[in-house]
């Protein structure tokens, strides 16, 4: 390695601290002689030393140390099977709660059904009511028997619950009634055994029937004219000592059927579950009872 | 690192250490701070830590610590001594016996980092290269200069004194 002007301090250091081989000592000596400059301006350097005060100590030690403290962590090591367990409650519960709500339909059912442990049979064609309303169930009947126009027996028997009337005195109890009703809106399954069918020679496959074929409301104030009733069923029921109605469909064995329960004309494509109490008392109340009532 | 071993590394390098970082602020309170930041990292840091990298560890951090937290605080204390210069001049004479301390002002913060290293603790340059980072010629350029500037700055407190 050269020496030369930029790396002499290099060579300097080592020369003043003897860390150079006697070869390059004189290398770096031969270097100083010809940089006069130099060598001059070594003089002394080797002497800077700085001497640390062995008296200058550290005024207060016990303030740096540290003393260990144990700390007592008694959830230490069980974080992992206490979130699993925490984990596996929460799952636990929840399925609970979705397989008990999946109970509660079938409950209510029954429990529907236990309230009417006599179900009273009435005709769905003599209503009364006005004019109005008789036509409009009217033309709903025709409408059915349009679409049912195959039908050998035209006489038909619906079986439902039977609706005890109400009076209604003024708005309130009328939102209120309709509500009620609006909660016992229902759709029954009916299960028919086949072989009772049979018997009776009715090819009739399914039906299903509803629990609201007709409501009439009365407003008292209005003389005991009845005001309101909802339309009839979508299907019709039969049963062996009835007249039925035969459907397209073969069956076998005892079958359970479940239809929606849908209100004709432009109603179709509502079903009773999908209405509210502000559409329920838009749409079923008729017009000359909203305008009698200034609903 | 154990408890017990930082406070063995506290009885053996406290001092060495406080030396040191009154070497590099001129100041026992600031020497005073450095010490007890370095010790605070040094127990923050100590599991990840070995006794015995902790001498230049405590080292190393006590002039980080300078450079990135003293310096402002020097810079606003340089303002203030400009604004009273007159006075503290002669009072820092009388505080100040040693030549080689007062004249160690003139060198940088890494000149002194270096010297400090090298001649308080005896680090070899390998070391220094480690606890600074530099490189091997770039220690010994920094102490030659160091010691150059050194011998100048006694030669003119010596003239001026005289």
């Amino acid at each position: 390695m050269k020496i030369n002007i930029d790396k002499y301090e290099v060579w300097a250091l080592d020369y003043l601290e003897g860390n150079l081989s006697d070869h390059q000592r004189q290398m770096f000596e031969g270097f100083l002689e010809d940089h006069p400059d130099l060598k001059a301006e070594m003089e002394g350097i080797g002497q800077i030393r700085l001497v640390p005060d062995e008296t200058m100590v550290y005024p207060d030690k016990s303030a740096l140390y540290k003393t260990h403290r144990a700390t007592i962590l008694p959830w230490f090591g069980l974080h992992y099977p206490v979130a699993a367990a925490v984990a596996f409650i929460l799952i636990l519960g929840a399925g609970y709660f979705i397989w008990e709500g999946s109970l509660w339909p079938a409950s209510t059912k029954v429990s529907d059904m236990t309230e009417s442990p006599n179900p009273v049979i009435q005709p769905t064609s003599p209503i009364s009511g006005t004019e109005e309303m008789v036509t409009s169930q009217q033309e709903a009947g025709n409408h059915e028997q349009k679409d049912l126009s195959f039908v050998p027996a035209p006489s038909i028997d619906v079986e439902e619950e039977s609706v005890p009337e109400k009076t209604i005195s003024n708005f309130t109890e009328t939102q209120k009634h309709i509500q009620e009703r609006q909660q016992d809106l229902s759709i029954r399954s009916v299960t028919i055994d086949k072989s009772e069918l049979m018997e009776d020679e009715q090819p009739v496959q399914s039906v299903a029937v509803s629990t609201m074929e007709k409501e009439n409301i009365t407003d008292s104030k209005q003389h005991g004219q009845t005001v309101a009733m909802l339309p009839v069923q979508e299907g019709l029921v039969a049963s062996p000592a009835r007249t039925a109605i035969a459907l397209d469909r073969p069956s076998s064995s005892p079958v359970s059927r479940e239809f929606k329960v849908h209100i004709p004309g432009e109603f179709l494509s509502e079903t009773w579950s999908n209405i509210n109490v502000a559409s329920l008392k838009e749409k079923v109340i008729p017009s000359f009872i909203s305008k009698k009532l200034n609903l | 690192m154990t408890p017990t071993e930082f406070n063995e590394c506290v009885d053996e390098y406290a001092d060495n250490l406080f030396r040191y970082c009154n070497g590099l602020t001129g100041n026992g309170a600031d020497a005073d701070d450095l010490v007890q930041t370095a010790y605070q990292k040094l127990w923050e840091n100590r599991k990840k830590l070995d006794k015995k990298v902790a001498r230049s560890w405590l080292f190393k951090t006590a002039y980080r610590s300078m450079i990135d937290t003293y310096r402002k605080v020097r810079r606003e204390r340089d303002y203030r001594n400009v604004q009273q210069e007159g006075v503290s001049e002669f009072s820092e004479r009388v505080e100040q016996q040693d030549l080689i301390k007062r004249a160690l002002v003139v060198l940088t913060e890494e000149q002194k980092n270096v010297l400090l290293l090298r001649d308080y603790e005896g680090y070899s340059y390998k070391e220094l290269c480690d606890i600074t980072g530099l490189s091997m010629s770039n220690i010994k350029i920094i102490l030659f200069r160091s010691r150059k500037k050194l011998k100048e700055k006694l030669i003119e407190m010596d003239y001026k004194e005289c």
